[in-house]
């Protein structure tokens, strides 16, 4: 183990991790007796191959989905034997979801979305109120657009209004499953900057990707191949004009075969 | 032939694609035609229903039962002079008054007559149902109803007690019978073989009387030659009980002509709820199938002839069922029939109506392909494109209500307020199905807590001034003397005389009733100003009155026998008897009328606890032959009102069952729909954090406003409205100012059950929401 492992901590671990899908009699393992050690304050980034079980991953160590086999422990609890609304109880206090598609609530305006999120936990709602603008303006996202609906905001704006209702209950860990992957260049840069700066106040972050300019925003790399961790790049915090970090990250994936 | 294969493969991908849909749309289309069917039937059919039996028993218009002593000759002249008689009968019979017999689960005390089963007659020839062979020298044959609502059987023994001396026979037959067939007319008729008939005739003390059947060349006019025949009696003082097919007709089905008239309603009612929900449910249909819509559009289908196959799909379903609903429909006519027998005593055979039946299949198709058409007039402007992007699905919210931000509560009802106000429209309309069927509820509930529980408002409405015990002192008696006795006895609350006399004003016949003090009586037939106070004043029948065209303030003139005196009214009174023709005088106003006046009939109230029949042994054994055998009035009216309970319970029960299942269905095909239209959202709120439990009671309580003021708005129309609405029911027999007894925690109880019934039925039904986790929801 490393020191910077040990210092930081481990937050999310697993053992023997096993997924298979059954689409009729066919059986189809996507995760296949994966270790993996997640720890706090990192900014993970989960890549791989089409089918390579990435979201399949994700889903799974964010509770959002049962494993076939194995075991799975969130800042020391076991989480894989828990019943479906244990596991919601333990998302709405440990995690944070920012989805590919926009996945806002569509009959709530945006300030509602990040409410209904905030108040499953919250019992001071005045409170709440203010930290859901604060967290919204330090987003960018304006006054003008708390009161519309997803579908009355751009692609960018409700992302990033959907990364604005994952960290309003100041989750351990933000999973995040292609973020920019609906998303116009520039949207995208701005939702990765949000993400990074998060990340920068020591959010966990764990996120799904196959785009390179994404894989950067991470500071360890973890490259999945046929359900198993073909490899990781630790690469240090984000820094744009680092070249010798964006070197290493293309480095390791040639290497992986990406 | 190619076009046509071409809509069945459509048909058949669609019917083996969604077989859930079309078995939930199997089943409320059969159900809508079904009752639609069996309201029909009802309506047409048994609305004529009466006329038709009389016309096949060849009935008699009007019938007189005349004491064998005061019969005369003259009797039959008076008759055969009208010229609106066609046909006379005369045959001997017994007559026994006041008897009592068990019914169902009370005894009743009533009049009855026996007829010879041998004397020929053409009018009402006997008709037996059901007969068996008796060897048994007392064998009767008894009227159907005794079967139909007093639960007698073919070869039960049946025990009559008369001037206390009990008669037992034992029932060879049921007869059908029209003018004597009904417990509810004061007379009730039997037949006997002759042989003991005439033994009876010789031996008991049932007294010989002559019944006369007239038959008129149009039936109109037999209340008229009725009371003119009445009235002709009464100046030859012959002892008399007569009366007309019209008031018989009144009596017989008024009770029936409501419950059918309510059937009616709440059929008409469900069919509408069934509409709305067809309507959903097409339009959900269609709307999930937008995107092969969509793809048959771009391979090259067009709009008529995706609009047809839709159109056969739903036809197809609609025909079958459509088919079994009314097939259902004849099957459950004979319990109807049963029903409406058991307080009318004849027999409802529905054959089949061809043309009722076709007529609610095609109402019933009309709608499903008003309701595919209006569903599909979206489509024309659909661009395959948008459709296989299945575009049409985007949420419709345009305000943000109940924003979370804003508006103080808890996170659950907020997002439940939310739901509401997303389908404001469907709501509205959902809560408008549930306030119409929680008003039929409600009115059948009122009627049965003022029929079963409550019965007193009920019965005095209905029956006018209603005593415990009514008794008529023998002529040796001074009767001053006997209610002054039986006013100070610990039992009784109070005695009063009430007497009743038979007078008319112009050319018919008005009851007047005749009591001292009118503070003394209960006072429930008045309904509007005061009772007379003078010898000058009258109360009039307010139906009476209206015919009359007169006012309070106005003068009417009385006449009996050979006196006319003008009075001033000073109210109206209102009683089920007499079809509202009635009169209220002080005894000094009666006096008027008849100077040798001396009151007689002593009407006595009991003490709270006290047993009318225990009182009647008293007298009995305190006064002997000084008086006639005391009337029983609360076991009468215990005995009449049983058949009327029996009736309204099992429609009230009905009414219930059903307003249950169209909760369900309504709330089972609005959720499941809105499960699977926001299977994503829904998937969002697991994701976020969200438990079943909590969605669920989301979507529940999002129906809560909706079904509770549903409720709300049922109950207070059923405040609002029952009473005028039986009212105008019950107008035609005399009543004009109905006051039911409205319990209003009866109602708010009802109001909760249903809201909390329908609570429950949302949290079952969305439970599906577990089933699918959010990973699946999500990504899918």
């Amino acid at each position: 183990m490393k020191n910077s492992e040990i210092e930081k901590g481990i937050i999310i671990s697993t053992s023997k991790l096993c997924k298979t899908f059954t689409i009729g009699t066919t059986k189809q393992p996507v995760l296949k007796s994966l270790d993996l050690n997640v720890y706090s304050g990192d900014f993970t980034v989960i890549m791989g191959s089409s089918g390579a079980g990435k979201s399949t991953l994700l889903y799974a160590l964010s509770g959002m989905d049962k494993p076939t086999s194995g075991e799975i422990t969130f800042n020391g609890q076991p989480i894989s034997g828990m019943t479906n609304d244990q596991l919601a109880v333990f998302r709405r206090k440990n995690c944070g979801f920012v989805f590919q598609q926009n996945l806002l609530l569509d009959n709530m305006s945006i300030m509602d979305n990040v409410l209904s999120c905030g108040l499953l936990l919250n019992s001071s709602k005045k409170q709440l109120i203010q930290d859901a603008k604060d967290l919204l303006l330090q987003i960018g996202l304006t006054e003008n657009i708390w009161n519309k609906f997803p579908t009355q905001v751009s692609g960018g704006e409700a992302q990033r209004a959907g990364i604005v209702r994952a960290l309003i209950n100041r989750p351990h860990v933000v999973f995040a499953d292609e973020p920019t992957g609906s998303l116009n260049s520039a949207a995208g840069r701005a939702v990765l900057d949000v993400l990074s700066e998060v990340n920068r106040l020591n959010q966990s972050i764990i996120m799904v990707t196959h785009d390179l300019n994404s894989a950067r925003r991470g500071n360890r790399i973890i490259y999945l191949l046929d359900g198993a961790v073909q490899g990781e790049c630790l690469l240090g915090p984000y820094n744009q004009d680092d070249r010798e970090r964006q070197d290493k990250l293309q480095q390791f994936l040639l290497g992986m075969g990406w | 032939m190619v076009a046509i294969e071409k809509y069945f493969m459509l048909i058949r991908n669609y019917l083996h694609k969604s077989r859930s849909q079309t078995v939930s749309m199997f089943l409320i289309i059969f159900m809508a035609t079904a009752l639609m069917s069996i309201g029909a039937l009802t309506l047409i059919d048994y609305g004529n229903f009466f006329d038709l039996k009389a016309a096949q028993l060849n009935a008699p218009h009007l019938i007189a039962i005349i004491d064998k002593m005061s019969y005369s000759p003259a009797h039959l002249d008076y008759l055969r002079s009208d010229s609106s008689v066609t046909n006379i009968e005369v045959e001997d019979v017994l007559f026994l008054d006041n008897c009592s017999f068990w019914y169902g689960n009370g005894k009743n005390t009533q009049s009855i007559i026996i007829q010879n089963a041998a004397t020929c007659r053409n009018m009402s020839p006997l008709t037996i149902i059901d007969e068996i062979e008796l060897a048994a020298p007392n064998a009767l044959y008894a009227p159907y109803m005794l079967h139909a609502g007093g639960g007698y059987e073919v070869g039960d023994t049946f025990i009559v007690e008369y001037e206390n001396q009990e008669y037992e026979f034992l029932i060879a037959g049921f007869i059908e019978d029209i003018m004597l067939g009904a417990t509810n007319m004061g007379v009730f008729g039997f037949y006997m073989p002759e042989p003991l008939f005439v033994k009876y005739l010789a031996e008991s003390s049932a007294k010989p009387a002559v019944l006369l059947s007239a038959q008129l060349n149009d039936q109109n006019l037999s209340e008229e030659v009725s009371n003119g025949f009445m009235k002709f009696c009464s100046e030859s003082k012959s002892s008399i009980w007569g009366f007309s097919i019209i008031i018989l007709k009144m009596a017989r089905t008024m009770i029936t002509n409501m419950v059918s008239m309510i059937i009616v309603a709440f059929a008409l009612i469900i069919v509408m709820a069934a509409l709305i929900i067809i309507y959903f449910r097409i339009n959900d249909s269609i709307h999930d199938d937008i995107k092969d819509i969509g793809i048959l559009k771009s391979m090259g289908y067009t709009n008529r002839q995706i609009k047809l196959s839709i159109l056969l799909q739903f036809l197809s379903i609609s025909i079958l069922a459509g088919i079994l609903g009314i097939f259902i429909s004849y099957l459950a006519i004979p319990f109807v029939s049963k029903m409406f027998s058991a307080q009318s005593g004849l027999i409802w055979e529905q054959g089949f109506a061809p043309l009722t039946s076709a007529l609610c299949l095609f109402t019933l198709l009309l709608a499903v392909i008003m309701n595919v058409f209006f569903s599909l007039r979206k489509m024309k402007n659909l661009h395959p494109i948008m459709a296989i992007r299945e575009e049409t699905k985007a949420s419709g919210v345009k305000r943000n209500y109940f924003a979370l931000d804003r508006i103080k509560g808890g996170l659950h009802f907020l997002m439940a307020g939310k739901l509401v106000m997303e389908n404001l429209w469907q709501n509205i309309i959902i809560a408008l199905i549930i306030a119409t069927i929680t008003f039929a509820s409600a009115f059948g509930l009122v009627m049965y807590y003022n029929m079963a529980i409550d019965p007193k408002s009920f019965i005095d409405t209905v029956g006018g001034e209603m005593c415990s015990v009514a008794l008529i002192p023998a002529a040796n008696i001074g009767a001053s003397t006997l209610l002054e006795e039986i006013d100070n006895m610990k039992e009784v609350k109070k005695a009063i005389f009430f007497d009743q006399y038979s007078t008319n004003i112009g050319e018919e016949d008005y009851v007047v009733i005749i009591t001292q003090d009118y503070d003394d009586l209960q006072k429930h037939m008045l309904y509007e100003g005061s009772y007379p106070k003078t010898a000058y004043e009258v109360a009039i029948g307010g139906f009476g009155a209206l015919k009359l065209g007169k006012e309070i303030g106005d003068t009417i003139l009385v006449v009996y026998e050979n006196e006319k005196v003008e009075f001033e009214i000073t109210g109206f009174i209102q009683s089920g008897n007499n079809i509202g023709r009635q009169l209220a005088l002080t005894e000094e106003g009666f006096r008027k009328l008849k100077p040798d006046y001396i009151p007689r009939i002593i009407y006595i109230y009991l003490n709270e606890g006290e047993k009318a029949d225990i009182l009647i042994e008293l007298l009995e054994s305190r006064y002997g032959n000084a008086i006639y055998k005391p009337l029983n009035f609360d076991e009468i009216i215990e005995g009449q009102m049983k058949s009327y309970i029996t009736l309204i319970a099992l429609m009230e029960t009905v009414v219930l069952l059903i307003t249950a299942v169209i909760v369900f269905l309504i709330l089972y095909f609005i959720i499941k729909t809105m499960i699977s239209r926001r299977r994503r959202r829904f998937g969002v709120q697991k994701a976020l954090g969200y438990t079943t439990f909590q969605i669920m009671q989301q979507i529940a309580l999002g129906f809560l406003p909706v079904s509770l003021s549903g409720t709300l708005i049922g109950a207070i129309m059923g405040c609002v409205f029952i009473n005028p609405l039986i009212t105008a029911l019950f107008r035609i027999t005399g009543i004009m100012n109905f006051n039911m007894t409205i319990s209003y925690q009866l109602l708010l109880l009802l109001c909760l059950s249903l809201t909390f019934l329908s609570y429950i039925i949302a949290m079952m039904i969305s439970y599906r929401i577990h089933k699918i986790s959010a990973y699946v929801l999500v990504t899918e």
